[in-house]
Protein backbone atom coordinates (compact mmCIF):
# COMPACT_ATOMS: atom_id res chain seq x y z
CA UNK A 1 0.00 0.00 0.00
CA UNK A 2 0.82 3.25 -0.60
CA UNK A 3 2.51 5.03 2.58
CA UNK A 4 1.13 8.44 2.62
CA UNK A 5 3.36 11.00 4.23
CA UNK A 6 1.79 12.77 7.05
CA UNK A 7 3.78 15.60 6.61
CA UNK A 8 3.11 16.04 3.28
CA UNK A 9 3.01 19.64 2.07
CA UNK A 10 0.15 20.65 -0.25
CA UNK A 11 1.46 23.89 -1.28
CA UNK A 12 3.69 27.09 -0.08
CA UNK A 13 0.82 28.68 2.08
CA UNK A 14 1.61 32.24 2.24
CA UNK A 15 5.37 31.95 1.32
CA UNK A 16 4.48 32.33 -2.51
CA UNK A 17 2.52 35.12 -1.84
CA UNK A 18 5.25 37.09 0.45
CA UNK A 19 7.77 36.47 -2.23
CA UNK A 20 5.18 37.67 -4.49
CA UNK A 21 4.45 41.22 -3.21
CA UNK A 22 8.16 41.59 -1.51
CA UNK A 23 9.47 41.29 -5.26
CA UNK A 24 7.19 43.70 -6.48
CA UNK A 25 7.77 46.21 -3.88
CA UNK A 26 11.69 45.83 -4.54
CA UNK A 27 11.32 46.16 -7.89
CA UNK A 28 9.62 49.52 -8.21
CA UNK A 29 11.95 50.74 -5.00
CA UNK A 30 14.71 49.42 -7.31
CA UNK A 31 13.54 51.88 -10.60
CA UNK A 32 12.62 55.10 -8.41
CA UNK A 33 16.35 54.56 -6.76
CA UNK A 34 18.08 54.11 -10.08
CA UNK A 35 15.87 56.64 -12.34
CA UNK A 36 16.72 59.17 -9.03
CA UNK A 37 20.37 58.47 -8.44
CA UNK A 38 22.75 60.89 -9.13
CA UNK A 39 24.95 59.02 -11.75
CA UNK A 40 21.65 59.18 -13.85
CA UNK A 41 21.00 62.72 -13.63
CA UNK A 42 24.34 63.72 -14.95
CA UNK A 43 24.14 62.01 -17.92
CA UNK A 44 22.61 62.97 -20.87
CA UNK A 45 20.33 61.88 -24.13
CA UNK A 46 17.96 58.99 -24.76
CA UNK A 47 20.47 56.30 -23.72
CA UNK A 48 20.59 57.17 -19.89
CA UNK A 49 16.43 57.02 -19.81
CA UNK A 50 16.21 52.82 -20.21
CA UNK A 51 15.57 52.79 -16.57
CA UNK A 52 12.72 55.74 -17.06
CA UNK A 53 11.93 54.25 -19.97
CA UNK A 54 11.29 50.70 -17.87
CA UNK A 55 9.60 52.29 -14.75
CA UNK A 56 9.27 56.03 -15.93
CA UNK A 57 5.32 55.15 -17.49
CA UNK A 58 4.98 53.19 -14.46
CA UNK A 59 5.99 55.77 -12.25
CA UNK A 60 3.96 58.62 -13.76
CA UNK A 61 0.92 56.71 -13.49
CA UNK A 62 1.24 55.32 -10.35
CA UNK A 63 2.15 58.97 -9.00
CA UNK A 64 -0.77 60.01 -10.79
CA UNK A 65 -3.07 57.70 -9.07
CA UNK A 66 -1.91 58.78 -5.93
CA UNK A 67 -2.81 62.29 -6.89
CA UNK A 68 -6.20 60.70 -7.69
CA UNK A 69 -6.19 59.49 -4.03
CA UNK A 70 -5.05 63.30 -2.52
CA UNK A 71 -8.25 63.72 -4.34
CA UNK A 72 -10.52 61.41 -2.91
CA UNK A 73 -9.33 62.41 0.52
CA UNK A 74 -10.06 65.77 0.06
CA UNK A 75 -13.70 64.51 -0.83
CA UNK A 76 -13.51 62.20 2.69
CA UNK A 77 -12.78 59.07 0.73
CA UNK A 78 -15.95 59.48 -2.01
CA UNK A 79 -14.65 58.41 -5.50
CA UNK A 80 -15.98 60.12 -8.34
CA UNK A 81 -20.20 59.54 -9.18
CA UNK A 82 -20.63 57.08 -11.48
CA UNK A 83 -24.32 56.53 -13.23
CA UNK A 84 -25.80 53.65 -11.77
CA UNK A 85 -29.02 51.79 -12.99
CA UNK A 86 -30.18 50.03 -9.19
CA UNK A 87 -30.20 53.63 -7.00
CA UNK A 88 -32.65 52.09 -4.92
CA UNK A 89 -32.25 48.76 -4.83
CA UNK A 90 -31.89 47.21 -1.06
CA UNK A 91 -27.96 46.70 -1.69
CA UNK A 92 -27.35 50.10 -2.97
CA UNK A 93 -29.18 51.40 0.00
CA UNK A 94 -26.93 49.46 2.54
CA UNK A 95 -23.78 50.33 0.85
CA UNK A 96 -24.41 54.09 0.81
CA UNK A 97 -25.28 53.16 4.78
CA UNK A 98 -21.68 51.75 5.22
CA UNK A 99 -19.89 54.10 3.08
CA UNK A 100 -21.24 57.77 2.47
CA UNK A 101 -21.19 59.02 -0.64
CA UNK A 102 -22.02 62.79 0.01
CA UNK A 103 -20.20 65.79 -1.57
CA UNK A 104 -18.46 67.05 0.97
CA UNK A 105 -15.29 68.78 1.23
CA UNK A 106 -12.13 68.22 4.00
CA UNK A 107 -11.95 71.51 6.35
CA UNK A 108 -9.38 72.55 8.40
CA UNK A 109 -6.77 70.48 9.68
CA UNK A 110 -8.63 67.48 8.02
CA UNK A 111 -6.89 69.15 4.74
CA UNK A 112 -3.33 67.77 6.21
CA UNK A 113 -5.12 64.05 5.40
CA UNK A 114 -4.33 64.85 1.74
CA UNK A 115 -0.34 65.74 1.91
CA UNK A 116 0.77 61.85 2.33
CA UNK A 117 -0.55 61.19 -1.01
CA UNK A 118 0.51 64.31 -2.62
CA UNK A 119 3.72 63.26 -1.14
CA UNK A 120 3.82 59.98 -2.94
CA UNK A 121 2.70 61.47 -6.21
CA UNK A 122 5.66 63.77 -5.97
CA UNK A 123 8.07 60.86 -4.99
CA UNK A 124 6.56 58.86 -7.93
CA UNK A 125 6.34 62.03 -10.38
CA UNK A 126 8.85 64.40 -9.22
CA UNK A 127 8.59 66.38 -12.70
CA UNK A 128 4.58 66.74 -11.93
CA UNK A 129 4.53 70.77 -11.41
CA UNK A 130 0.85 70.36 -10.18
CA UNK A 131 1.19 68.14 -7.49
CA UNK A 132 3.60 70.39 -5.78
CA UNK A 133 1.48 73.50 -6.47
CA UNK A 134 -1.29 71.55 -4.92
CA UNK A 135 0.67 70.77 -1.96
CA UNK A 136 1.84 74.38 -1.30
CA UNK A 137 -1.52 75.59 -1.85
CA UNK A 138 -3.43 73.69 0.85
CA UNK A 139 -0.57 73.64 3.39
CA UNK A 140 -0.30 77.74 3.17
CA UNK A 141 -4.24 78.00 3.19
CA UNK A 142 -6.02 75.35 5.25
CA UNK A 143 -3.04 73.95 6.79
CA UNK A 144 -1.82 77.40 8.38
CA UNK A 145 1.73 76.62 7.59
CA UNK A 146 2.97 78.85 4.83
CA UNK A 147 6.50 77.94 5.83
CA UNK A 148 6.26 73.95 5.21
CA UNK A 149 4.59 75.53 1.84
CA UNK A 150 8.03 77.52 0.94
CA UNK A 151 9.99 74.43 1.17
CA UNK A 152 7.40 72.46 -1.02
CA UNK A 153 8.04 74.76 -3.58
CA UNK A 154 11.73 74.44 -3.23
CA UNK A 155 11.75 71.00 -3.42
CA UNK A 156 9.64 71.78 -6.74
CA UNK A 157 12.44 74.14 -8.20
CA UNK A 158 14.80 71.43 -7.60
CA UNK A 159 13.13 68.89 -9.45
CA UNK A 160 11.57 71.11 -12.02
CA UNK A 161 14.54 73.95 -12.47
CA UNK A 162 13.24 77.14 -14.39
CA UNK A 163 9.35 76.39 -13.76
CA UNK A 164 7.17 79.53 -13.62
CA UNK A 165 4.57 78.35 -11.93
CA UNK A 166 6.58 77.89 -8.99
CA UNK A 167 7.65 81.18 -8.50
CA UNK A 168 4.38 82.46 -8.80
CA UNK A 169 2.60 80.41 -6.27
CA UNK A 170 5.80 81.39 -4.06
CA UNK A 171 5.05 84.98 -4.75
CA UNK A 172 1.46 84.92 -3.91
CA UNK A 173 2.05 82.57 -0.53
CA UNK A 174 4.89 85.64 0.28
CA UNK A 175 2.52 88.53 -0.49
CA UNK A 176 -0.48 86.19 1.84
CA UNK A 177 2.50 86.49 4.35
CA UNK A 178 3.08 90.16 3.88
CA UNK A 179 6.40 89.95 2.47
CA UNK A 180 6.35 91.91 -0.59
CA UNK A 181 9.58 92.48 -1.68
CA UNK A 182 10.56 89.20 -1.86
CA UNK A 183 7.30 88.12 -3.43
CA UNK A 184 8.31 91.01 -5.91
CA UNK A 185 11.66 88.96 -6.40
CA UNK A 186 9.59 86.19 -6.25
CA UNK A 187 7.12 87.12 -9.75
CA UNK A 188 10.41 88.55 -11.30
CA UNK A 189 12.09 85.54 -11.29
CA UNK A 190 8.84 83.66 -12.59
CA UNK A 191 8.69 85.98 -15.42
CA UNK A 192 13.04 85.56 -16.56
CA UNK A 193 11.80 81.71 -16.20
CA UNK A 194 8.29 82.12 -18.46
CA UNK A 195 7.00 80.07 -19.84
CA UNK A 196 8.74 77.20 -19.03
CA UNK A 197 7.79 73.75 -19.93
CA UNK A 198 4.22 75.06 -21.73
CA UNK A 199 3.50 76.10 -25.18
CA UNK A 200 4.08 80.09 -24.70
CA UNK A 201 0.67 80.37 -27.26
CA UNK A 202 -1.17 78.09 -25.69
CA UNK A 203 -3.77 79.70 -22.83
CA UNK A 204 -2.07 78.46 -19.73
CA UNK A 205 1.09 80.00 -20.34
CA UNK A 206 -0.54 83.05 -21.75
CA UNK A 207 -2.80 83.29 -18.18
CA UNK A 208 0.18 82.63 -16.28
CA UNK A 209 1.98 85.31 -17.85
CA UNK A 210 -1.02 87.38 -17.40
CA UNK A 211 -0.75 86.41 -13.54
CA UNK A 212 2.95 87.07 -12.67
CA UNK A 213 2.22 90.70 -14.82
CA UNK A 214 -0.57 91.50 -12.41
CA UNK A 215 0.81 90.95 -9.18
CA UNK A 216 4.02 92.35 -10.04
CA UNK A 217 2.57 95.65 -11.85
CA UNK A 218 0.21 96.26 -8.60
CA UNK A 219 3.34 95.73 -6.30
CA UNK A 220 5.42 97.85 -8.26
CA UNK A 221 2.36 100.74 -8.03
CA UNK A 222 2.98 99.86 -3.77
CA UNK A 223 5.89 100.57 -4.19
CA UNK A 224 5.84 103.78 -6.33
CA UNK A 225 7.73 102.66 -10.20
CA UNK A 226 4.64 103.57 -11.57
CA UNK A 227 6.28 103.35 -15.18
CA UNK A 228 7.01 100.03 -14.77
CA UNK A 229 4.10 99.02 -13.24
CA UNK A 230 2.13 101.01 -16.38
CA UNK A 231 4.45 98.67 -19.01
CA UNK A 232 3.31 95.44 -17.39
CA UNK A 233 -0.35 96.95 -17.75
CA UNK A 234 -0.01 97.43 -20.97
CA UNK A 235 1.61 93.78 -21.87
CA UNK A 236 -1.42 92.60 -20.02
CA UNK A 237 -3.46 94.72 -22.71
CA UNK A 238 -1.62 92.97 -25.39
CA UNK A 239 -2.17 89.28 -24.38
CA UNK A 240 -6.04 90.27 -23.87
CA UNK A 241 -7.14 93.00 -25.75
CA UNK A 242 -10.41 93.33 -23.69
CA UNK A 243 -8.93 93.64 -20.44
CA UNK A 244 -10.60 97.46 -20.57
CA UNK A 245 -10.11 97.71 -16.64
CA UNK A 246 -6.67 97.07 -17.20
CA UNK A 247 -6.36 99.15 -19.87
CA UNK A 248 -8.28 102.11 -18.04
CA UNK A 249 -6.06 101.70 -14.90
CA UNK A 250 -2.57 102.19 -17.10
CA UNK A 251 -4.05 105.20 -18.98
CA UNK A 252 -4.90 106.80 -15.05
CA UNK A 253 -1.56 105.60 -14.23
CA UNK A 254 0.11 106.82 -17.02
CA UNK A 255 -1.76 110.21 -16.75
CA UNK A 256 -0.84 110.83 -13.05
CA UNK A 257 -3.84 109.80 -11.17
CA UNK A 258 -5.08 107.80 -8.49
CA UNK A 259 -6.99 104.74 -9.61
CA UNK A 260 -10.66 104.28 -7.93
CA UNK A 261 -9.71 101.51 -6.62
CA UNK A 262 -6.32 101.30 -4.59
CA UNK A 263 -3.33 99.14 -4.93
CA UNK A 264 -3.62 97.20 -1.66
CA UNK A 265 -7.52 96.42 -1.71
CA UNK A 266 -6.56 95.01 -5.86
CA UNK A 267 -3.80 92.53 -4.17
CA UNK A 268 -6.39 91.38 -0.85
CA UNK A 269 -9.27 90.54 -3.81
CA UNK A 270 -6.77 88.59 -6.33
CA UNK A 271 -5.34 86.23 -3.50
CA UNK A 272 -9.00 85.75 -2.47
CA UNK A 273 -9.71 84.72 -6.04
CA UNK A 274 -7.17 83.13 -6.81
CA UNK A 275 -7.79 80.89 -3.32
CA UNK A 276 -11.54 80.25 -4.51
CA UNK A 277 -10.54 78.98 -7.66
CA UNK A 278 -7.82 76.84 -6.59
CA UNK A 279 -10.34 75.72 -3.97
CA UNK A 280 -13.03 74.89 -6.51
CA UNK A 281 -14.38 71.80 -6.92
CA UNK A 282 -14.56 70.18 -10.09
CA UNK A 283 -16.98 67.68 -9.10
CA UNK A 284 -19.69 70.22 -9.02
CA UNK A 285 -21.43 68.76 -12.37
CA UNK A 286 -21.71 65.16 -10.85
CA UNK A 287 -23.45 66.10 -8.11
CA UNK A 288 -25.82 68.07 -9.55
CA UNK A 289 -25.01 71.90 -7.71
CA UNK A 290 -23.14 74.65 -8.67
CA UNK A 291 -20.69 76.87 -6.61
CA UNK A 292 -20.89 79.20 -8.52
CA UNK A 293 -22.38 83.23 -7.78
CA UNK A 294 -24.08 85.41 -10.05
CA UNK A 295 -22.91 88.75 -9.94
CA UNK A 296 -24.62 91.32 -9.82
CA UNK A 297 -22.47 94.83 -10.48
CA UNK A 298 -25.03 97.10 -9.01
CA UNK A 299 -24.71 94.89 -6.02
CA UNK A 300 -20.81 95.56 -5.64
CA UNK A 301 -19.02 98.01 -3.96
CA UNK A 302 -15.97 97.11 -5.02
CA UNK A 303 -17.11 96.31 -8.64
CA UNK A 304 -13.71 97.50 -10.38
CA UNK A 305 -11.28 95.34 -7.97
CA UNK A 306 -13.69 92.70 -8.55
CA UNK A 307 -13.28 93.80 -12.64
CA UNK A 308 -9.76 94.13 -12.51
CA UNK A 309 -9.54 90.30 -10.08
CA UNK A 310 -11.51 89.16 -12.84
CA UNK A 311 -10.17 89.83 -15.91
CA UNK A 312 -6.94 88.19 -14.15
CA UNK A 313 -8.38 85.01 -14.55
CA UNK A 314 -10.97 84.81 -17.38
CA UNK A 315 -10.44 83.25 -20.30
CA UNK A 316 -10.95 86.41 -22.62
CA UNK B 1 -20.90 19.83 18.46
CA UNK B 2 -17.74 18.61 20.17
CA UNK B 3 -16.92 16.82 17.10
CA UNK B 4 -16.94 19.94 15.35
CA UNK B 5 -14.73 22.17 17.73
CA UNK B 6 -12.30 18.78 17.51
CA UNK B 7 -12.06 19.61 14.28
CA UNK B 8 -11.63 23.10 14.43
CA UNK B 9 -9.01 22.88 17.26
CA UNK B 10 -7.09 20.22 15.09
CA UNK B 11 -7.04 23.22 12.38
CA UNK B 12 -5.91 25.90 14.59
CA UNK B 13 -3.16 23.70 15.56
CA UNK B 14 -1.92 22.94 11.97
CA UNK B 15 -2.04 26.79 11.32
CA UNK B 16 0.12 27.53 14.45
CA UNK B 17 2.49 24.89 13.51
CA UNK B 18 3.01 26.45 9.68
CA UNK B 19 3.55 29.79 11.06
CA UNK B 20 1.92 31.31 8.20
CA UNK B 21 0.47 33.75 10.87
CA UNK B 22 3.61 35.15 12.19
CA UNK B 23 4.68 35.79 8.62
CA UNK B 24 1.74 38.06 8.02
CA UNK B 25 1.43 40.11 11.08
CA UNK B 26 5.77 40.75 11.00
CA UNK B 27 5.17 41.56 7.40
CA UNK B 28 2.12 44.53 8.35
CA UNK B 29 4.25 45.13 10.60
CA UNK B 30 7.49 46.25 8.62
CA UNK B 31 5.33 48.24 6.43
CA UNK B 32 3.68 49.94 8.56
CA UNK B 33 6.64 51.11 9.97
CA UNK B 34 7.65 51.75 6.19
CA UNK B 35 4.98 53.96 5.85
CA UNK B 36 5.30 55.44 9.27
CA UNK B 37 8.94 56.80 8.54
CA UNK B 38 7.43 58.96 5.30
CA UNK B 39 8.32 62.54 5.44
CA UNK B 40 4.99 64.21 4.96
CA UNK B 41 6.27 67.78 3.45
CA UNK B 42 7.29 68.40 7.26
CA UNK B 43 3.67 67.94 8.62
CA UNK B 44 3.18 66.01 11.84
CA UNK B 45 0.53 64.16 13.59
CA UNK B 46 -1.04 63.03 9.91
CA UNK B 47 -2.56 59.82 10.47
CA UNK B 48 -5.40 59.10 7.92
CA UNK B 49 -3.11 57.02 5.33
CA UNK B 50 -1.89 54.90 8.17
CA UNK B 51 -5.31 53.53 9.58
CA UNK B 52 -5.80 53.09 5.03
CA UNK B 53 -2.71 51.54 4.16
CA UNK B 54 -2.93 49.11 7.86
CA UNK B 55 -6.51 48.44 7.19
CA UNK B 56 -6.44 47.74 3.83
CA UNK B 57 -3.43 45.59 4.10
CA UNK B 58 -5.27 43.60 6.82
CA UNK B 59 -7.92 43.07 4.54
CA UNK B 60 -5.64 41.94 1.57
CA UNK B 61 -3.63 39.32 3.90
CA UNK B 62 -6.86 37.82 5.86
CA UNK B 63 -8.00 37.61 2.65
CA UNK B 64 -4.78 35.76 1.42
CA UNK B 65 -4.63 33.79 4.41
CA UNK B 66 -8.34 32.87 4.71
CA UNK B 67 -8.42 31.31 1.14
CA UNK B 68 -5.09 29.33 1.82
CA UNK B 69 -6.28 27.72 4.59
CA UNK B 70 -9.74 26.81 3.63
CA UNK B 71 -9.21 25.51 0.38
CA UNK B 72 -6.43 23.30 1.89
CA UNK B 73 -7.82 21.14 4.60
CA UNK B 74 -9.94 18.93 2.77
CA UNK B 75 -8.02 18.31 -0.17
CA UNK B 76 -5.38 17.72 2.45
CA UNK B 77 -6.79 15.16 4.22
CA UNK B 78 -7.85 13.67 1.72
CA UNK B 79 -4.21 13.44 0.27
CA UNK B 80 -2.40 12.35 3.43
CA UNK B 81 -5.53 9.77 3.77
CA UNK B 82 -5.96 11.04 7.31
CA UNK B 83 -10.01 11.45 6.03
CA UNK B 84 -10.83 7.76 6.50
CA UNK B 85 -9.26 7.56 9.92
CA UNK B 86 -12.09 10.52 10.52
CA UNK B 87 -14.80 9.22 8.64
CA UNK B 88 -14.51 5.81 10.68
CA UNK B 89 -14.73 7.80 14.05
CA UNK B 90 -17.36 7.91 12.95
CA UNK B 91 -17.98 12.21 12.33
CA UNK B 92 -20.58 12.83 9.97
CA UNK B 93 -19.75 14.51 7.05
CA UNK B 94 -21.87 17.75 7.72
CA UNK B 95 -19.70 17.59 11.32
CA UNK B 96 -16.14 17.83 9.19
CA UNK B 97 -17.18 20.91 6.86
CA UNK B 98 -18.45 22.48 9.82
CA UNK B 99 -15.59 21.74 11.91
CA UNK B 100 -13.04 22.93 8.97
CA UNK B 101 -15.05 26.10 8.26
CA UNK B 102 -15.28 26.90 12.16
CA UNK B 103 -11.11 26.30 12.34
CA UNK B 104 -10.42 27.91 9.20
CA UNK B 105 -12.74 31.08 10.23
CA UNK B 106 -11.62 31.65 13.80
CA UNK B 107 -7.83 31.04 13.01
CA UNK B 108 -8.91 34.06 10.13
CA UNK B 109 -10.34 35.96 12.69
CA UNK B 110 -8.18 35.77 14.94
CA UNK B 111 -5.35 36.87 12.25
CA UNK B 112 -7.15 39.75 11.52
CA UNK B 113 -8.13 40.63 15.40
CA UNK B 114 -3.66 41.04 15.29
CA UNK B 115 -4.10 42.87 12.14
CA UNK B 116 -6.30 45.74 13.62
CA UNK B 117 -4.62 46.02 17.04
CA UNK B 118 -1.23 46.20 15.38
CA UNK B 119 -2.83 48.71 12.87
CA UNK B 120 -4.68 50.54 16.12
CA UNK B 121 -1.47 50.58 18.49
CA UNK B 122 0.76 52.35 15.35
CA UNK B 123 -1.92 55.26 14.40
CA UNK B 124 -1.61 55.60 18.30
CA UNK B 125 1.93 55.93 18.08
CA UNK B 126 1.52 58.34 15.36
CA UNK B 127 -0.56 60.79 17.07
CA UNK B 128 -4.04 59.82 15.26
CA UNK B 129 -6.89 59.07 16.99
CA UNK B 130 -9.78 57.12 15.94
CA UNK B 131 -13.14 55.69 17.30
CA UNK B 132 -13.47 53.11 19.31
CA UNK B 133 -16.79 51.85 18.24
CA UNK B 134 -16.52 51.80 14.62
CA UNK B 135 -13.25 50.45 14.62
CA UNK B 136 -15.71 47.19 16.44
CA UNK B 137 -17.71 47.49 14.09
CA UNK B 138 -15.21 47.28 10.71
CA UNK B 139 -13.35 44.32 12.90
CA UNK B 140 -16.45 42.35 13.17
CA UNK B 141 -17.87 43.16 9.62
CA UNK B 142 -14.57 42.05 8.27
CA UNK B 143 -14.73 39.18 10.36
CA UNK B 144 -18.35 38.38 8.90
CA UNK B 145 -17.03 38.85 5.04
CA UNK B 146 -14.35 36.38 6.07
CA UNK B 147 -16.84 33.81 7.53
CA UNK B 148 -17.99 34.26 3.55
CA UNK B 149 -14.68 33.48 1.94
CA UNK B 150 -13.64 30.54 4.34
CA UNK B 151 -17.06 28.79 3.16
CA UNK B 152 -16.60 29.67 -0.67
CA UNK B 153 -12.96 28.40 -0.25
CA UNK B 154 -14.68 24.96 1.88
CA UNK B 155 -17.10 24.56 -0.91
CA UNK B 156 -14.93 24.48 -3.96
CA UNK B 157 -12.21 22.32 -2.30
CA UNK B 158 -14.41 19.53 -1.78
CA UNK B 159 -14.55 18.98 -5.39
CA UNK B 160 -11.40 20.57 -6.54
CA UNK B 161 -7.80 19.86 -5.66
CA UNK B 162 -6.45 22.65 -3.51
CA UNK B 163 -4.40 24.66 -6.22
CA UNK B 164 -7.98 25.01 -8.23
CA UNK B 165 -9.84 25.53 -4.99
CA UNK B 166 -7.88 28.41 -4.16
CA UNK B 167 -7.55 29.97 -7.56
CA UNK B 168 -11.60 29.91 -8.37
CA UNK B 169 -12.12 31.44 -4.76
CA UNK B 170 -9.43 33.90 -5.24
CA UNK B 171 -11.05 35.14 -8.73
CA UNK B 172 -14.80 34.84 -7.45
CA UNK B 173 -14.72 36.61 -3.92
CA UNK B 174 -12.24 39.11 -5.62
CA UNK B 175 -14.57 39.75 -8.44
CA UNK B 176 -17.13 39.92 -6.13
CA UNK B 177 -15.45 42.59 -4.12
CA UNK B 178 -13.98 44.84 -7.03
CA UNK B 179 -16.89 44.23 -9.85
CA UNK B 180 -20.11 43.32 -8.15
CA UNK B 181 -20.22 46.65 -6.59
CA UNK B 182 -19.82 47.83 -10.49
CA UNK B 183 -22.74 45.75 -12.07
CA UNK B 184 -24.87 48.55 -11.32
CA UNK B 185 -23.05 51.16 -13.62
CA UNK B 186 -22.58 47.88 -16.23
CA UNK B 187 -26.83 47.82 -16.37
CA UNK B 188 -27.23 51.26 -17.15
CA UNK B 189 -26.97 50.51 -20.79
CA UNK B 190 -28.10 47.26 -21.08
CA UNK B 191 -31.50 45.89 -21.58
CA UNK B 192 -32.75 42.33 -22.59
CA UNK B 193 -31.22 38.59 -21.88
CA UNK B 194 -27.82 40.47 -20.75
CA UNK B 195 -29.93 42.80 -18.63
CA UNK B 196 -31.20 40.29 -16.77
CA UNK B 197 -28.12 37.93 -16.61
CA UNK B 198 -26.42 41.01 -15.05
CA UNK B 199 -29.54 41.35 -12.40
CA UNK B 200 -29.29 37.70 -11.28
CA UNK B 201 -25.52 37.79 -11.07
CA UNK B 202 -25.93 41.23 -8.87
CA UNK B 203 -28.46 39.88 -6.16
CA UNK B 204 -27.29 36.12 -6.17
CA UNK B 205 -23.49 37.17 -5.34
CA UNK B 206 -22.12 37.81 -2.32
CA UNK B 207 -21.84 41.78 -1.74
CA UNK B 208 -18.65 41.74 0.32
CA UNK B 209 -18.34 45.43 -0.23
CA UNK B 210 -20.67 45.70 2.20
CA UNK B 211 -18.96 44.72 5.00
CA UNK B 212 -15.93 47.28 4.41
CA UNK B 213 -16.28 49.89 6.53
CA UNK B 214 -12.75 50.97 5.61
CA UNK B 215 -13.99 54.86 4.42
CA UNK B 216 -16.46 55.10 7.50
CA UNK B 217 -13.29 54.62 9.94
CA UNK B 218 -10.28 56.45 7.70
CA UNK B 219 -12.80 59.72 7.43
CA UNK B 220 -14.02 59.69 10.74
CA UNK B 221 -17.59 59.39 9.49
CA UNK B 222 -18.74 58.16 12.90
CA UNK B 223 -20.20 54.73 13.98
CA UNK B 224 -23.18 52.35 11.51
CA UNK B 225 -26.39 52.56 12.80
CA UNK B 226 -26.96 49.15 14.67
CA UNK B 227 -29.60 48.15 12.91
CA UNK B 228 -27.77 48.19 9.41
CA UNK B 229 -24.87 46.94 11.10
CA UNK B 230 -27.03 43.85 12.72
CA UNK B 231 -29.24 43.26 9.25
CA UNK B 232 -25.67 43.24 7.38
CA UNK B 233 -24.16 40.67 9.75
CA UNK B 234 -26.93 38.56 9.21
CA UNK B 235 -26.41 38.78 5.72
CA UNK B 236 -23.44 37.26 6.09
CA UNK B 237 -24.57 34.68 8.60
CA UNK B 238 -27.06 33.91 5.53
CA UNK B 239 -24.36 33.27 2.77
CA UNK B 240 -22.47 31.39 4.77
CA UNK B 241 -24.85 29.27 5.81
CA UNK B 242 -25.84 28.54 2.30
CA UNK B 243 -22.46 27.96 1.19
CA UNK B 244 -21.75 25.51 3.83
CA UNK B 245 -24.81 23.88 3.26
CA UNK B 246 -23.65 23.46 -0.93
CA UNK B 247 -20.50 22.54 0.69
CA UNK B 248 -22.51 19.56 2.35
CA UNK B 249 -24.14 18.54 -0.27
CA UNK B 250 -21.31 18.70 -2.73
CA UNK B 251 -19.55 16.38 0.01
CA UNK B 252 -22.31 13.93 1.21
CA UNK B 253 -21.57 11.37 -1.70
CA UNK B 254 -18.46 11.54 -2.44
CA UNK B 255 -16.52 8.41 -2.77
CA UNK B 256 -12.59 8.51 -1.47
CA UNK B 257 -10.60 5.30 -2.65
CA UNK B 258 -7.33 4.00 -1.21
CA UNK B 259 -4.33 4.88 -4.28
CA UNK B 260 -6.33 7.01 -6.28
CA UNK B 261 -5.45 9.73 -3.41
CA UNK B 262 -2.06 11.37 -2.96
Amino acid sequence: MKQVSAYKDNGGGVWPWVALISLCVAVFCLACAVSRSEAMSTCAGPQISSADRLAGGVRAAIGGRFFETADIYFHKGVPHASKDALRNCVFERLAEAVSPSEHVHAGGQEIAEIMPWLRLAAYCNPHDVETYLVASFWLAGEAGRPDLALDVLREAEENNPKEYRIWLERGRILLRDRRLAEAARAFDVGLAFWPGSQEPDGEDARHGLRNLLLHRAILLELSGDTAQAVRDLRRIVELYPSSESIRLRADTLENGRAPAAPAGEILTTLLRENAGERSACHREDEHGHDHGRDHDPSRDENHQEHQVAREAKNVP
Amino acid sequence: MRRILTIASIVWMEMLRRKDIYVLLILLGAMLAGIVSLDIFGLGGVAGYVKDTGLLMAWLFSWIMTVGVSTRELPQEESRGTIFSLLAKPVRRMDLVAGKWLGCWTVAAAATLAFYVLTAVIILLKGGKFSFPVLVQSYFLHAAALSVVAAAGLALSTRLHHDAAAAMTYVATGAAYLILPRVSEFMAGLSGPRGIAMMVLYYMAPHLELFDMRRRFVHSYGPLHWGIFAVILAYGMLFTALLLLVAWLSYRRKRFARGALG
